[in-house]
Order: structure tokens, then C-alpha cells, then sequence
């Protein structure tokens, strides 16, 4: 990601400037940039929904199991929260300049490149770290400052070396902080996956909708569970919340490393504009459809 | 994953997962709040964790991990085979101390 950036931001800021054709693979990379930064986005968005769905589990908890959810417990998860909405909107300050850098091969106004760049400048000085070793690389924040100050100066070439390092220390950053965005997620999901058994095992569901697979085909409803098979069915419920909380985690797993292997991906051919060699590859990174997938299927249900 | 988090992660799991173990083993109330406190504070601890930089090439913060994932072990073998209640709530207490000690550690680096 870093060295296509500089590529594409020197050759449309400096094509902008001097009326010059925009290369085919710069405003293709600026694409895929658009691509990759706006499912970055979508990741950190359901991982802040995961922690909020935390919260709302921590309550029920409470009320179900008695085990205390004060003031003090809510704001150290809001706090992990907070720092997930910094990263979501430094990710959507990146897909608006990466948007920008579009707008502007298409010899639009650079004003609009200064304001993406300014907000991401501002989000990127302003971010924290996760923990699990994962301190944000000071390049973040200094990158950060350099781009709001180079590209309203319209220093291209010094411009594009910075947004070079913004891209390399957003790859850092997603790297060093995956394992915790992972456990975050798989928190979530073991503490759905506990509150459901307890439920279950205290028999408040109502286990009808399981015979769905095979009444729905006829467009027929099952009558509320009957408490002669509620024992086999409470098994069976049981078997498929653990196979089902597996498969989440299972599933975030991939998702994140999905995340990481696009980051890395849109590096590589920004690396080969950078040295001025052809970019075969015009589509988005393939790993993003998996990363959209999991967003989606997150949205609904583990099963 | 850093080992620290993850055995922090794991010891709230178990806890919570404890609960409705020691309520069938005839737990008293009084028992049944002292395993509630152990668990708020393990799932505080884990928290905490994710809100600081942990530093796993510390020394101590490895023993204490190291700790902490052996006394999970023991622990989870006895609150699936002990019917003493108070010795549970005992292990308990001192797994979820470790992971404190753990946490106090990382912060203060």
C-alpha cells in the first residue's frame, strides 16, 4: 500500500498541476485504495457494533446470572470501544483521500484532496494504541501531521513520501493490533455463546423454530416447543451453540487476516507503480470479499 | 495472540462458565456472590488489559502468564471434580490474584 500511494499521489497531484494524462495503474491503484480503505472501515464498524452487542450481554448478565455490571465495568469496555471508532474514522479519512486522489485524475478540484487529507491527518494524530504489544508506530502520527502540511502546500513529491509512510504505518497498525481485535471479537461471541447456554439450560426457549428446515418447505409453523422432547431438543440446541461459536470465531479469524492480506496486497502493486513497472492486476484485493462476507454475516447470526 | 490477554480472556470464561457448576454442587449464597466478585474482577482485569499496552517480553509479566495458564489448568480439573465448594472459591481467588498481579504489572511498565 505504501509505495503505490506515493506513486499515485505524485502522479495525479503532479498531473493536476501540470495537465498531464494520469496513468491507467495510478488511477487504478487509487481505486483499489478506495476499495481496501472502505472495507477497512466496514471492519472496525462491526467490531465497535461487537463491543456495543458485549455491553448489552454484560447487562443481561447482570440481570440473569447477578453478576454486577456497574458504571466503573461500562466505561473500561466503552473505552476499548472509543478506540475502535478512532481507527473506524481514520480508515474513512483514508477512503475519502484514496476517493479524492480518483476525483482528481479526473481533473477535479485539489481542494478536495487537501480536505480528506486534513481529516486523516487529524485522526491519525489523535489515535491510540490496543494492546498485545501493538504501540501505534510513531511514523502514524508524524505521517499524519506531514500530509496535512504537504499536500496543502502541493509539495507533491514530499507529499507522497509521507502518504507512503501513512499507508506502511496503517499496515503496522492493523498487524500488531489483529490478536486483539480477534480476542474482542471472540469475547463477543463466547459471551453470547454463555448467556444462550445458561437460557438453554434453564429452559427458557422456546425450541419451535428448529423444525423450520423441514416445515418451512411446506409453509407450515411448529406449535410451541412440547416439554417431551424438550430434553433431546435442549441437547441438540446445546451441540449447535458450540459448533456455531467455533465457526464464529473460526470466521473472524479469517475475516482479520483477510483484512491483513488486502493491506499487504494493495502495498505490493503500489510498490510496483512506485518503481515505475506495469500493475497487472486492476481488480480489488480478493481478500476483501471474505472481509465483507463476515461484516454481513455478522450482522445476522452465528449459525 | 499476546499470552497475557488470552490467558486473561480465558480465566473470565472459566469463571463465568463456573457459575451455574458450583449453583448444581449446592454452593451457598454468600459463595455463590464471592464467585460473582472473582468473575467481575477477572472480566475487569481482561479489560484492563485490552486498554494497555501489555509488554510479553517482560520477565515477571511471562512468569505471571506462565502462572496464570498453569493455575487455569488446575483449576479447571478441580471445579469439574471437587465437591468442596470453599476450596474452589479459594483456587478461584488465587487464579483471578495472579491475573491482578498480571495486569498491575503490564500497566506499570
Amino acid at each position: 500500500m505504501t509505495r503505490p500511494a506515493l506513486v499515485v499521489l505524485s502522479a495525479l497531484l503532479f498531473c493536476s498541476l501540470s495537465a498531464c494524462k494520469v496513468s491507467d495503474d495510478a488511477i487504478a491503484a487509487a481505486s483499489q485504495m478506495t476499495s481496501t480503505a472502505s472495507t477497512l472501515n466496514d471492519f472496525y464498524s462491526t467490531l465497535e457494533d461487537s463491543v456495543t452487542d458485549t455491553i448489552t450481554l454484560y447487562e443481561l448478565d447482570a440481570v440473569l446470572s447477578g453478576i454486577p455490571f456497574g458504571d466503573s465495568d461500562r466505561k473500561l469496555v466503552e473505552t476499548t470501544r472509543d478506540e475502535l471508532e478512532n481507527r473506524k474514522q481514520m480508515a474513512a479519512a483514508l477512503t475519502k483521500l484514496a476517493a479524492s486522489f480518483a476525483t482528481l485524475a479526473k481533473n477535479s478540484s485539489a481542494g478536495d484532496v487537501d480536505k480528506s487529507a486534513t481529516a486523516l491527518g487529524k485522526e491519525l494524530v489523535t489515535i491510540k494504541a490496543l494492546p498485545s504489544g501493538s504501540p501505534v508506530p510513531d511514523a502514524l502520527g508524524q505521517a499524519g501531521n506531514a500530509i496535512m502540511q504537504l499536500v496543502q502546500q502541493h509539495d507533491e513529491k514530499k507529499a507522497a513520501r509521507a502518504m507512503d509512510q501513512t499507508l506502511q504505518a496503517v499496515g503496522d497498525l492493523f498487524e500488531r493490533e489483529k490478536p486483539t481485535y480477534d480476542s474482542i471479537a471472540r469475547t463477543h461471541i463466547r459471551q453470547a455463546s454463555q448467556v444462550a447456554q445458561d437460557l438453554i439450560k434453564a429452559n427458557q426457549i422456546d425450541f419451535s423454530t428448529m423444525f423450520t428446515p423441514a416445515l418451512k418447505p411446506f409453509s407450515l409453523s411448529a406449535l410451541p416447543s412440547n416439554p417431551t422432547i424438550q430434553p433431546q431438543l435442549k441437547q441438540l440446541a446445546l451441540s449447535r451453540l458450540d459448533t456455531a461459536t467455533d465457526t464464529a470465531v473460526q470466521k473472524e479469524v479469517k475475516a482479520s487476516t483477510a483484512m491483513l492480506d488486502a493491506l499487504h496486497e494493495m502495498s505490493s502493486r503500489v510498490h510496483l507503480l512506485a518503481t515505475e513497472k506495469p500493475m497487472p492486476i486492476r481488480g480489488d484485493p480478493f481478500s476483501l470479499k471474505l472481509v465483507e462476507d463476515w461484516v454481513q454475516s455478522w450482522a445476522a447470526s452465528f449459525i | 495472540m499476546n499470552p497475557s490477554v488470552q490467558a486473561l480472556e480465558n480465566l473470565y470464561f472459566l469463571l463465568r462458565s463456573s457459575l451455574s457448576t458450583l449453583q448444581a454442587q449446592g454452593a451457598t449464597p454468600d459463595q455463590l456472590d464471592q464467585l460473582r466478585t472473582q468473575i467481575v474482577l477477572a472480566r475487569t482485569n481482561y479489560w484492563t488489559a485490552i486498554n494497555n499496552i501489555f509488554h510479553d517480553d517482560d520477565p515477571e509479566v511471562r512468569t505471571l502468564t506462565s502462572q496464570l495458564n498453569a493455575e487455569q489448568l488446575t483449576l479447571a480439573a478441580t471445579i469439574k471434580n471437587l465437591n468442596d465448594v470453599a476450596k474452589v472459591i479459594d483456587a478461584i481467588t488465587k487464579a483471578v490474584d495472579i491475573g491482578s498481579q498480571l495486569v498491575a504489572k503490564a500497566v506499570s511498565l
